[in-house]
C-alpha cells in the first residue's frame, strides 16, 4: 500500500504521508483501536484516490496534446476549420447526420433489449458454477421433461454432500395486486434456496419455521419473500413492511411479507416470480414430483462429472423399485440426466431471436458505414483541387487525414448525440410491445451500457467510412488535376464505389426480406378469425372460493357464487349480454378436465367447455348450422352441445353432425358423462390465442359439467367494453374476498396481447426494413446527386451535340443498374441463408415465400430507383451553355 | 528592482495561512496540523490529499521551506516534514490582502 503510495505521489511526499497518517493513527488507537484502523485506511484510501485522481487526468491531458502534436495540429484551430467545412456542406452534413442518428437510434435501442438477454451476467454470485438438472428416461417412448420430488431431491443431496442442491416450484401463481397483474408470478422455494443462487433477500428473510409449519396442508398464514420491484410498487419502499399481513390469493390464505429480494433479482428460471414462499401443501410431499432442481458444483467438479455421479446414483436408487409404477413409465425412476448451465437454460428459448435482433443491428451499421463511406468519398472528389493545392504548398499526408477524421468526428458525434436522444422515445414504444413473459436480466433503459455500446459503435463505424475517403483525399495531385483535367474521368466505375452501392443494397435486402416475413406473418395473424366478435366484448378471469377453501378438492359453492355474480352483471345499463365459459381463454394454453368423443366410428376427440346461459349471445359464436342450446337447457343442464366445425368435420365427416351424439367423461376419464346430442354446429373458436389452432371444442352446459374455481365471464355492451368495467370490478369488490377479479380488459386488448412477442419481432424488423430502405435511399440520392455535380461539364456537352433528356436519364440510371442489380443477387444469396433462423417464428409462411421475396425485391429496387433517378432527371434539366461554362 | 509577489490561489492562500496560525500555536506545521487546523478554522471538509499536494506544489514555489525530522518509531521508523512560511510567501499573502481588501471596499457600497 505505501510502495502504491509513493508510486502516485513521488517516493519523498509518500513517506512524509504514510509517516503522518501511521502517528495520527497511533494517536487515536489510545482511545480505540478499531476505530483507529479504520481511520487510517479510510485516510490512505482518499488521498491515493486523490493522487490517482490527479495522474489519470495529467495524463489524459497529456495523451491529447499529444496527439494533435503528432498530427500537427492544434485542437482549437482544427475543430473550428472542421465547423466551417461542415457548415459549407449543410446537404451533405445532414444527410451524414441522418443517417448516422438513424441507425444509433435502433442500434441502441435493440441493444438496450438484448443486453437484458444476451451481455447481462447472471445476477448470481459465481453463476458460472450454477447448473440446472433435468432428470429423464432413457426409453425414448416417455416423453416430457419430469419434475423431481422432495425425497429424490434429499436423495441426491445425502450422496453428493460436496453439491448444494435446490429446488423451487414455479407451477403456482398468486393473487396480490388488482387485476391484469400477469407478471405476478409465484415460486415455492425449499429451504437453503438463498444459499444455492447465492443471493439473500436484502431485508429479512424466511426462518426454518416457515419451511416446518408446511410441511403439512397449506398454513392459514402464508409467509413470502416479495421482489424490490413489488416492495417499491405495492409497498412503496416501506421498510416496515416486515412482518406485515396483507390480503392475497383468496385460494391460498393470507400472506406474512418475511423479506425483500434486493434490485435485479430474478428467479433462475425462465419463469418469473415476484413472490417466494415456502413448499407448502400438498406439492410438498415427499413424493409428488414438483421441484426443479439447481445445483451449485464445487471449483473441482465439471458438468459431466457431476452428471455421471448422479446417473449413478439415480441407478442405485432404481434397485428395488419396480420400473412403472402404476403403468406410467413417467413417474418411474429416473436413469439418465442433463446438466444444463444456468446461463443457457435461462435463454436457451430467446437468445436465437435476441442473437438474429443484435446480427441485424451489425448488418444495419455496415449499410449506414457503406453509405456514408460513399457520400464521403463523393464529397472527397468535389474537394480534391482543395487538397491538391495544400499538398502542393506542404500539407502531410497525415494532415490531410487528420482533418477529415475530425470532420467524420464530428458529423457522427452529432448524429449520436441525436440517435441516442431518438431512442428514448422508440425505446419507450419498443417497451410496450415487451411480452410480459420475456425474461430480462435488466430493465431495458438507455444506461451506461448502451451509451457505451453507441460509442463503440460510432467510434468504429467513423473510422470504417474514413479509410476510403482518406485515400481517395491523398490520391489528389496538381498534376493528377491536370492531366484530369475536367470529370471526364468521373465516369469510370471504380470497384470501390461499386462495392459501396452494392453492399448497401443487399444489407438491405437481407433485412427487407427478414422483416417482411415477420410482418407477413404478423398480417396473416391479424386476418385470422378468432371464432367469437370482439367489437363491444369484454373478458374478465375470476377466481372463486369453493366452500371449505381446500387446495384440489371439491368445488362446492362456486356455480352459486359465479350465477350471482353474473345477475349483478346483468343488471348494469348497457348491457346487451353476459355468461360465462370454463376455459383458458387468451392466455396460449388449453386445459382439458372433460373430454368428449364422438359416438361415431371416427371415434373424433373434443374438449368440453362449460358454458352458463348468456354466453352464446355474449361470445356471438358463428353459427354455421342448427342452433345454439338454450339459456334454460343450459341452466338446467339438459344433454344438449354445441360443437366446433372441426368436430363435425372430424367426427362425422361427409354429413351432418346435428342430432348425432358425443359420449364423454370428467376429471381425467373417472366419471363418465351422460350421452350428449349435438343441435348446433358454430365456427372454430381461437380461445387460446389469435395465432393458436382452435381446439376441438364442444360448448356444454356449464351446470352439468363445472370442475374448476376459475371461470372467465364473457360481457357484450352496446357502448364501450371499457365503461363497464369498472362497474364489473365494483361488483367483484362487494362480493368479498370469496370472489377476486384475476383479469378484467376489452377482449380486443386481450386478444392483441396473445401475439405481443411477434409484434415485437415485428416491429422490431420492420423498423430495420424501412429505414434501411430510408438510409439507402437517401444514400444513393446523395451519391448519384454528388457524381452528377461532377459531370455537369460532360452532361452539357452531350446535351450540345444532341442528346435528348429521356437518353440521358436512360444513360445515366444505367450506370447504377449493374452494382444494384448486383446488390440484390448478393443481397438475396445472403437473406436465402440468414432467413433460416427466422423459420420457427413465421406463421403459415415458409422462409423463402415467393410473394414476400418477390415484395422485398421489388420494394429495395424501387428505393434504390428512386434515389438514383431524382438526381438524374435533374441533371438532364441542366441548360447546355450553362454547364459548359462549369469548369 | 522590486520583485513582483507571486500572484496565489485562495487554497494556496488558506494552506499558507494555515501553516503560519500552526507554528504561531506552538505547534509543528506538518501534514496531520495542517490539515486539521483548515478544518477547524473553515468548518468544511478539506480534502487531505489536497492538502499534500498544495504543500508540495508550495514548496516547489519556494513559499515554504521544509525541515525533516529524525524517525520515530511512532511514525513507523519515517521522518516528519515540517514547513516553514517563507519570506515571499508573506509578501505574496499581504499582495493578496490588499487586493482583497480594495475589492472588498465594494461590498461595503453597495
Amino acid at each position: 500500500m505505501v510502495k502504491l503510495l509513493a508510486w502516485l505521489t513521488g517516493a519523498a511526499l509518500g513517506d512524509t504521508i504514510a509517516g503522518d497518517l501511521e502517528e495520527e493513527r497511533r494517536r487515536r488507537a489510545v482511545r480505540s483501536d478499531h476505530a483507529a484502523r479504520l481511520w487510517f485506511w479510510r485516510a490512505m484510501l482518499a488521498v491515493m484516490a486523490f493522487f490517482a485522481l490527479r495522474l489519470a487526468m495529467t495524463f489524459a491531458s497529456r495523451v491529447v496534446q499529444n496527439v494533435f502534436r503528432l498530427f500537427g495540429g492544434s485542437p482549437g484551430r482544427d475543430v473550428r476549420q472542421t465547423l466551417r467545412a461542415v457548415r459549407r456542406t449543410p446537404w451533405y452534413s445532414m444527410t451524414v447526420v441522418g443517417v448516422v442518428a438513424i441507425t444509433m437510434a435502433l442500434a441502441s435501442t435493440v441493444f438496450a433489449v438484448v443486453d437484458g438477454v444476451l451481455f447481462k451476467p447472471l445476477p448470481y454470485k459465481d453463476a458460472d458454477r450454477l447448473f440446472v438438472v433435468q432428470p429423464g428416461f432413457q426409453d425414448p417412448s416417455v416423453r416430457g421433461t419430469p419434475s423431481v420430488s422432495a425425497r429424490e431431491l434429499a436423495a441426491w443431496q445425502a450422496a453428493m454432500p460436496e453439491v448444494q442442491f435446490t429446488g423451487f416450484d414455479t407451477s403456482a401463481s398468486a393473487l396480490i395486486e388488482g387485476p391484469n397483474e400477469a407478471g405476478l408470478g409465484l415460486a415455492m422455494v425449499q429451504p437453503g434456496f438463498f444459499e444455492v443462487v447465492g443471493v439473500h433477500p436484502f431485508m429479512g428473510g424466511f426462518s426454518q419455521t416457515d419451511f416446518v409449519e408446511t410441511s403439512g396442508p397449506p398454513p392459514i398464514v402464508l409467509s413470502i419473500v416479495i421482489s424490490f420491484e413489488l416492495w417499491q410498487r405495492r409497498f412503496g419502499s416501506d421498510r416496515s413492511v416486515i412482518g406485515r399481513e396483507i390480503d392475497a390469493d383468496p385460494r391460498l390464505g393470507r400472506f406474512r411479507v418475511a423479506g425483500v429480494m434486493p434490485a435485479g433479482f430474478v428467479l433462475p428460471s425462465r419463469a418469473k416470480a415476484h413472490v417466494l414462499v415456502p413448499v407448502f401443501g400438498p406439492l410438498n410431499s415427499p413424493t409428488q414430483r414438483s421441484l426443479s432442481v439447481l445445483v451449485r458444483l464445487p471449483k473441482d467438479v465439471g458438468a459431466d462429472a457431476f452428471r455421471d455421479r448422479l446417473e449413478g446414483l439415480m441407478g442405485q436408487l432404481a434397485e428395488g423399485q419396480p420400473l412403472a409404477p402404476e403403468g406410467n413409465r413417467f413417474r418411474g425412476p429416473f436413469d439418465q440426466a442433463t446438466v444444463l448451465p444456468l446461463a443457457e437454460r435461462m435463454t436457451e428459448r430467446t437468445a436465437p431471436l435476441f442473437r438474429a435482433l443484435f446480427a441485424a443491428i451489425a448488418a444495419f451499421v455496415l449499410i449506414a458505414c457503406l453509405n456514408v463511406t460513399g457520400l464521403a468519398v463523393a464529397r472527397t472528389l468535389d474537394r480534391r483541387r482543395d487538397f491538391a493545392l495544400r499538398r502542393a504548398i506542404g500539407a502531410r499526408s497525415i494532415d490531410i487525414a487528420r482533418d477529415l477524421i475530425l470532420e467524420h468526428a464530428v458529423l457522427f458525434g452529432a448524429g449520436t448525440a441525436l440517435g441516442v436522444a431518438l431512442a428514448f422515445p422508440v425505446l419507450s414504444i419498443t417497451l410496450s410491445l415487451l411480452p410480459a413473459e420475456l425474461h430480462l436480466l435488466k430493465t431495458p433503459d438507455v444506461d451506461g451500457r448502451v451509451l457505451g455500446f453507441a460509442v463503440l459503435a460510432m467510434g468504429t463505424s467513423m473510422l470504417l467510412s474514413s479509410l476510403w475517403p482518406i485515400r481517395r483525399a491523398l490520391d489528389a495531385s496538381v498534376w493528377s488535376l491536370g492531366l484530369a483535367g475536367n470529370a471526364a474521368t468521373e465516369r469510370k466505375r471504380t470497384v470501390g464505389r461499386f462495392a459501396v452501392v452494392c453492399g448497401q443494397i443487399a444489407g438491405a435486402m437481407v433485412l427487407v426480406v427478414a422483416g417482411g416475413l415477420l410482418v407477413g406473418s404478423l398480417m396473416r395473424v391479424w386476418s385470422n378469425d378468432p371464432g367469437f366478435e370482439i367489437d363491444g366484448l369484454s373478458i374478465v378471469e375470476l377466481a372463486v372460493v369453493p366452500e371449505g377453501r381446500i387446495v384440489g378438492g371439491p368445488q362446492r359453492g362456486v356455480a352459486q357464487r359465479l350465477n350471482r355474480f353474473l345477475d349483478g352483471i346483468r343488471e348494469m345499463p348497457g348491457l346487451v349480454s353476459a355468461g360465462a365459459v370454463e376455459a383458458n381463454v387468451l392466455e396460449r394454453s388449453s386445459i382439458e378436465a372433460i373430454g368428449f368423443w364422438s359416438n361415431s366410428p371416427a371415434r373424433a376427440h373434443a374438449v368440453g367447455v362449460p358454458v352458463t346461459p348468456g354466453f352464446f349471445r355474449a361470445a356471438n359464436l358463428r353459427l354455421l348450422e342448427g342452433r345454439f342450446p338454450t339459456d334454460q337447457e343450459l341452466a338446467s343442464g339438459a344433454p344438449v352441445v354445441a360443437i366446433s366445425r372441426q368436430l363435425a368435420a372430424a367426427g362425422w365427416p361427409g354429413t351432418s353432425a346435428i342430432g348425432h351424439e358425443l359420449v364423454g367423461s370428467t376429471n381425467l376419464g373417472k366419471s363418465q358423462l351422460p350421452p350428449h346430442v349435438v343441435v348446433g354446429v358454430v365456427e372454430n373458436v381461437r380461445f387460446g390465442g389469435w395465432d393458436l389452432t382452435s381446439d376441438t371444442d364442444v360448448f356444454a352446459p356449464y351446470a352439468a359439467l363445472t370442475f374448476s374455481a376459475a371461470p372467465v365471464v364473457f360481457i357484450r355492451t352496446a357502448g364501450r367494453p371499457d365503461r363497464v368495467l369498472g362497474e364489473v370490478l365494483r361488483l367483484a369488490d362487494h362480493e368479498g374476498p370469496t370472489l377476486r377479479v384475476v383479469r378484467a380488459a376489452p377482449a380486443a386488448d386481450m386478444l392483441a396481447d396473445t401475439i405481443r412477442p411477434r409484434r415485437l419481432q415485428s416491429w422490431l424488423f420492420g423498423s430495420f426494413a424501412a429505414m434501411s430502405l430510408v438510409v439507402v435511399g437517401i444514400g444513393l440520392l446523395g451519391l448519384v446527386a454528388m457524381t452528377m455535380a461532377r459531370r455537369t461539364h460532360e452532361v452539357g456537352i452531350r446535351m450540345a451535340l444532341g442528346a435528348t433528356r429521356l437518353r440521358l436519364v436512360r444513360q445515366l440510371l444505367g450506370e447504377q443498374l449493374l452494382p444494384v442489380v448486383a446488390g440484390l443477387a448478393v443481397g438475396g444469396l445472403l437473406a436465402a441463408w440468414a432467413v433460416r433462423f427466422l423459420g420457427s417464428y413465421l406463421y403459415e409462411l415458409t422462409v423463402y415465400d415467393v410473394r414476400v421475396w418477390t415484395a422485398a425485391t421489388l420494394v429495395v429496387a424501387a428505393a434504390a430507383l428512386a434515389g438514383t433517378l431524382l438526381p438524374s432527371l435533374r441533371a438532364s434539366r441542366v441548360d447546355p451553355v450553362q454547364a459548359l461554362r462549369v469548369d | 528592482m522590486t520583485i513582483e509577489p507571486v500572484a496565489l490561489g485562495e487554497f494556496e492562500q488558506m494552506v499558507l495561512l494555515a501553516v503560519l496560525c500552526v507554528a504561531q500555536a506552538g505547534d509543528e506545521p506538518y501534514g496531520v496540523t495542517v490539515h486539521t487546523e483548515l478544518e477547524r478554522r473553515t468548518k468544511r471538509r478539506v480534502a487531505r490529499g489536497a492538502v499534500y499536494m498544495t504543500l508540495d506544489r508550495l514548496e516547489k514555489k519556494a513559499l515554504l521551506v521544509s525541515r525533516l525530522t529524525d524517525p520515530t518509531p511512532e511514525r513507523g521508523g519515517r521522518a516528519k516534514r515540517c514547513y516553514a512560511v517563507t519570506p515571499p510567501a508573506l509578501a505574496a499573502l499581504r499582495a493578496s490582502r490588499r487586493a482583497l481588501m480594495r475589492l472588498w471596499e465594494g461590498l461595503e457600497r453597495a
